[in-house]
């Protein structure tokens, strides 16, 4: 009977512990772009982005660090535009900004939604520093904060089209995280675009229930193929998706950046990101002291967002990739907006009226599902 | 027919057993000295990172680098276990204090993560994995073909190690030594067995094993590098033993069945059966809850019990 104890002891400990590690996986990485941040004089603007993981992630990241490095290389002297890589999206994010005050970076840019509470904090706390935050509108009387959002479904709607065309049954499949209003956007543009191609086409979703997981995502992708997906779209950066796909003969489409190398004969086309339309303005603002708190709602019109063909996108009917390209103008020109009326929803409930446009407000705070996608939930 | 659930789900249960099999295995040998290791985690996470970040460096044909790759990564796990393994057998330090120390040491948000950023691995893209090999052209036959004959070398050495673990404890000399080890210390000492050196040998091989299972994660199931990538697979293991009675066999069995309880979440889910998916996420441990509750019970300790000075530091009384 006593022999029991320590093995059940210890496997209670156990148990705890892989909960406990399951949970928190994050770590704070201090690798800010080597400064020696001795001297800020002369009309030199100290800018810096705050990212949750890794700087190269992939895609999302990866995105705004192809704008950084470019801005950096247009204005030269004039600014000195670093970033600071998994930091996480805690009151330690308050740390990382105080000292990058100390150091005299005068514009602080947090990519990921959890950031919000912290940069409104520290914008409280430093009047005379800029923030940009990302799907946070800017609180009253805070005249240093400015908050964006990205019209992700512009890119995705291109990219429900494609994988229509690519897909002979219409079983669309899609890896995705948690069902955020910006993920119902990309999920449900997706629906609108691949019915345009293909009136009968389903989208098959599956959540790993987390941003960045490489084993999770490679089951994921394996249940979708397994189930009878042709084509895996994801608009998380894992390079496991990709590759996972071309090893199992699937199409794949992503976003962030291209990832054509990653699946050389399977990658259809990727939704990707460019910055500039966004980071510019704010620089020159923040540069000339002419900030105004506004919130920027970002599409394809901006030229912050396009669909990018990759190594498999020859491969699909002449027509198809005639109409995606006519979508692709439509959206740049805004002509087009991807949730005009009338939209009805899954449950037979009219979304967006006949000829109507959805408001911003609605947009970033996205509920409904539409009709052809699966495997998710409205929320309310 | 090979893309039924049944099948998906038994090669999933394949897949992720399979860094649980061997790191079970070699925790299994580390106890059975009478050694406990919790740092089975950062074990598995420093095997993970050393074996990614060799087969990066490398160039050459894919399978002398990954070969490199894993002996790199369970030499790392063997590293870490010495650590271990000197503290408490040396030292007599607490062995579960140690252990746990290891894995906070070593893990998620330590030595593994500051080393992969010292070497900027994180978010490349593996550029040698571990692929599936067709074993004499069986790999289509149905059911049976991607399951056993349709596997990356990992999974086939995970299987000879099983047998050789089994063989090694119960058919050698050198294996029923080590159980009087773990049993007994006292009377394997007057014996002439030399305890402190065994339970060197078999915490250092228990950590070697245990980096292994990590390089199964960095190298064949998600070819890149995460921070806490293994995501508790470390801790499972440990549970795994116990669950298994400490018996090779079973925790093969054991490994494979957490597998597919890992995977069931995502092709319940692609199969159009909605569920919560934080259930799915719950359900490796949740499992762990009610094998626990089952292998609790009166007759199972009575018949299979722990080695029995698991956890006891050994000090030869001097007379």
């Amino acid at each position: 009977m006593k022999r029991i104890r320590p093995g059940a002891a210890v496997a209670l400990t156990a148990l705890v512990c892989a909960v406990l590690a399951a949970c928190g996986t994050t770590s704070d990485g201090d690798n800010a772009a080597q400064d020696s941040a001795n001297d800020d004089g002369g009309g030199k603007l100290k800018a810096m982005l705050l990212y949750v993981g890794p700087a190269q992630d992939g895609g999302y990241n990866s995105s705004f660090e192809a704008t950084r490095t470019r801005l950096q290389d247009k204005y030269g002297d004039q600014l000195e535009f670093t970033f600071k890589e998994n930091v996480p999206e805690t009151a330690q994010a308050r740390q990382v900004i105080d000292a990058a005050v100390q150091d005299g970076y005068k514009l602080i840019i947090g990519n990921g939604y959890g950031y919000g509470p912290h940069t409104i904090a520290s914008a409280k706390k430093h009047p005379d520093v800029y923030f940009l935050q990302s799907q946070w509108a800017p609180p009253k009387n805070l005249a240093n904060f400015s908050g964006f959002d990205l019209g992700v479904e512009d890119g995705f709607y291109l990219a429900g089209m494609a994988a229509a065309g690519a897909a002979k049954t219409g079983r669309l499949g899609m890896v995705n995280a948690f069902p955020i209003p910006f993920e119902m956007r990309v999920m449900n543009a997706m629906v609108l675009g691949a019915r345009r191609v293909n009136a009968d086409a389903t989208t098959r979703v599956v959540m790993t229930n987390s941003w960045f997981d490489p084993p999770k995502d490679v089951q994921a992708v394996n249940s979708l193929i397994s189930s009878g997906a042709e084509v895996v779209v994801n608009p998380l950066n894992d390079p496991a998706i990709p590759q996972t796909s071309e090893e199992k003969d699937t199409y794949s489409i992503g976003s962030g950046i291209e990832h054509g190398d990653l699946a050389p004969t399977k990658q259809v086309a990727d939704v990707v990101y460019d910055w500039a339309p966004l980071l510019e303005p704010a620089i020159e603002a923040a540069r000339d002291g002419t900030w105004k708190p506004v919130f920027t709602y970002l599409g394809a019109k901006d030229g912050v967002i396009k669909l990018e063909p990759g190594p498999a996108f020859d491969g699909l009917n002449a027509d198809v990739k005639a109409e995606i390209e006519d979508a692709q103008a439509a959206l740049s020109s805004g002509e087009l907006n991807v949730f005009t009326g009338p939209i009805v929803d899954n449950r037979g409930k009219t979304v967006v009226a006949d000829g109507e446009q959805l408001e911003l407000k609605d947009l970033i705070g996205m509920t409904f599902v539409l009709d052809g996608l699966e495997g998710v939930k409205a929320s309310k | 027919m090979n893309d039924s659930l049944m099948v998906e789900l038994a090669m999933s249960g394949i897949a992720y057993g399979t860094p649980l099999l061997i790191a079970g295995l070699g925790e299994l040998l580390t106890e059975r000295s009478g050694v406990l290791n919790l740092g089975v985690e950062g074990m598995m996470l420093m095997g993970a990172l050393a074996g990614f970040w060799v087969s990066q460096l490398l160039g050459g044909p894919d399978w002398t680098a990954l070969l490199l790759a894993l002996l790199v990564a369970a030499l790392a796990g063997g590293l870490i276990a010495s650590v271990h393994a000197i503290l408490t057998i040396g030292f007599r330090a607490n062995q579960i204090v140690s252990g746990l120390a290891l894995t906070i040491f070593a893990g998620a948000t330590g030595l593994s993560s500051y080393l992969a950023e010292v070497g900027g691995v994180a978010g490349d893209s593996g550029k040698h994995v571990l692929r599936p090999i067709d074993v004499a052209g069986l790999g289509d036959l149905p059911i049976v073909g991607p399951l056993l004959f349709h596997q990356n070398a990992l999974v086939y050495f995970s299987w000879v190690l099983t047998i050789a673990v089994s063989v090694y404890l119960y058919r050698t000399r050198i294996g029923m030594r080590l159980r009087a080890v773990g049993d007994e210390p006292r009377a394997a000492d007057a014996m002439g067995v030399n305890v402190p050196r065994y339970r060197y040998a078999h915490t250092i091989v228990g950590g070697c094993f245990a980096g292994l299972a990590g390089a199964a994660y960095s190298l064949a199931l998600a070819p890149s590098w995460t921070n806490g990538m293994t995501a508790g697979a470390g801790w499972i293991a440990i549970a795994l033993v116990i669950f298994a009675f400490w018996r090779p066999v079973l925790v093969l069995a054991g490994a494979y069945a957490f597998g597919v309880v890992s995977g069931l979440g995502f092709n319940l889910q692609a199969r159009g059966v909605d569920l919560p998916p934080e259930l799915f996420n719950a359900l490796p441990y949740l499992t762990t809850v009610a094998v626990l509750v089952l292998v609790s019970s009166t007759w199972a300790v009575g018949r299979f019990g722990a080695p029995r000075a698991l956890g006891q530091p050994y000090a030869r009384e001097e007379s």
